[in-house]
């Protein structure tokens, strides 16, 4: 484990995904937002760890850092 | 002396032909055309007389600073030339690999060649408008140097003093020091303290990452070496159990909370922006201290609007997490009839381009 915090992100992003695919359907009640990749389909500006998308889907990322 | 060697060279200069709005003023956008939030805000201002001029990086129409004469530059966008009292409001953002950033590529260009295009153009986009920020007679919304204040332990200390609850933090490097604050909160999760990026793991060089909020167990770090924290600082907070989690957007005498419920699903629990599309975001109430602590806390630092994120607690206790001074907030615009680009334009108008506008005090 060369750097703690990479180490965590490796993993988290990894469960994350997996979390993902498993929960996906119940949340969204399987109304076709189910397919989760490293492009999710309601976002043309992936972001981050993948899975940050803009809700309008619409070029809008969905950012939380400032651009600095 | 500045603004009366300015007037002069606007006297000397010739006919104003930019489109100026109200009070005498220009108002310059730092950012893409194509931004949701900017053309939201800037149609309102439209409709109330002030025509913004978008100094786009992405889709760039010829400009000029010219500082040829002594006292003030003459700044032109496109077929206008601004007189020397502006408001700039900064909406850049240089984020690669999504659509904040360049993606043209020159015929026979080679992916690196574009790349390194595309740094160089970044960097010198970033000059001009640090360049602007620089200006007399400037007014900024949000300044640039307050990117500096924007680190979260800095603003959950002014926070507090606001009256405001705050998560317990640690920044270190020290294994032991992180064990120490784990033993008073075992419920811990592990942020970014700049918020930057590095390459992913499985592709090097194209996209990148952003490290998110991550749950971590004392049992983790037990089992880490010393070694694996000393080399960079390392942000723990205590992990607050959520009921549900608020982004507020904040302007100068305007707020609009909406809340997410974050805790719907596992893969957003602690970081809701892993399932921001998936969520559903409701208009909410918030007490009127956190009301009144965001203004004050727009005050401190100096900004004229932010997004401001908490946990709302099982007990209703609101807790603040951080304020992004430009995050987005163009989805939750919509959910309310663009109260907040309304919002938020009708505020810049009232400060900056009404007859007996003053400024930000």
């Amino acid at each position: 484990m060369y750097l703690f915090m990479l180490a965590r992100h490796d993993l988290d992003r990894a469960e994350t995904h997996v979390l993902l695919e498993a929960e996906i359907d119940a949340v969204t009640g399987g109304d076709g937002v189910a397919s989760i990749s490293d492009d999710p389909p309601a976002c043309d500006s992936t972001m981050c760890n993948c899975m940050v998308v803009t809700p309008g889907g619409d070029g809008e990322p969905m950012m939380d850092c400032d651009g600095g | 002396m500045v603004a009366d060697d300015c007037a002069s060279l606007d006297t000397a200069s010739g006919p104003h032909v930019g489109h100026q709005g109200s009070n005498g003023r220009d108002m310059v956008v730092l950012g893409q055309s194509r931004d949701p939030q900017i053309g939201a805000v800037l149609e309102r201002l439209s409709h109330r007389g002030v025509h913004a001029h978008v100094l786009d990086y992405y889709a760039p129409a010829p400009f000029a600073l010219d500082f040829s004469a002594p006292g003030c530059p003459r700044i032109r966008i496109g077929d206008a030339v601004l007189g020397s009292d502006i408001v700039v409001w900064d909406r850049s953002k240089f984020f690669s690999n999504t659509s904040y950033y360049f993606d043209d590529a020159a015929p026979g260009e080679t992916v690196d060649d574009t790349r390194r295009r595309h740094q160089l153009q970044e960097v010198e986009w970033r000059g001009a408008y640090q360049l602007l920020a620089t200006l007399p007679h400037v007014a900024f919304l949000n300044h640039p140097v307050q990117r500096n204040a924007m680190l979260k332990p800095v603003q959950q200390m002014i926070a507090q003093e606001l009256g405001l609850k705050t998560p317990p933090s640690l920044v270190t490097n020290d294994k032991k020091a992180i064990e120490a604050f784990l033993g008073i909160h075992p419920r811990a999760v592990l942020k970014s303290l700049s918020g930057g990026r590095f390459a992913r793991l499985d592709e090097p060089g194209a996209r990148t990452d952003m490290l998110m909020t991550m749950q971590v167990a004392p049992q983790d770090v037990e089992a880490a070496d010393a070694s694996a924290f000393i080399r960079a600082p390392h942000f723990f907070q205590e992990n607050i159990p959520k009921a549900f989690e608020v982004r507020l957007f904040a302007y100068r005498g305007g707020a609009h909370p909406f809340s997410v419920d974050s805790q719907k699903a596992r893969f957003t629990s602690t970081d809701w922006r892993h399932g921001a599309s998936v969520l559903e975001w409701r208009p909410c109430l918030a007490p009127s201290h956190v009301l009144d602590a965001v203004q004050m806390f727009l005050n401190r630092f100096e900004l004229f609007y932010g997004s401001f994120d908490f946990i709302v607690t099982p007990e209703g206790e609101w807790v603040f997490l951080e304020c992004n001074r430009d995050g987005q907030w163009a989805w939750l615009d919509r959910l309310v009839d663009h109260a907040l680009s309304n919002g938020l334009a009708d505020a810049i108008f009232d400060t900056w381009f009404n007859e007996n506008s003053k400024g930000v005090d």
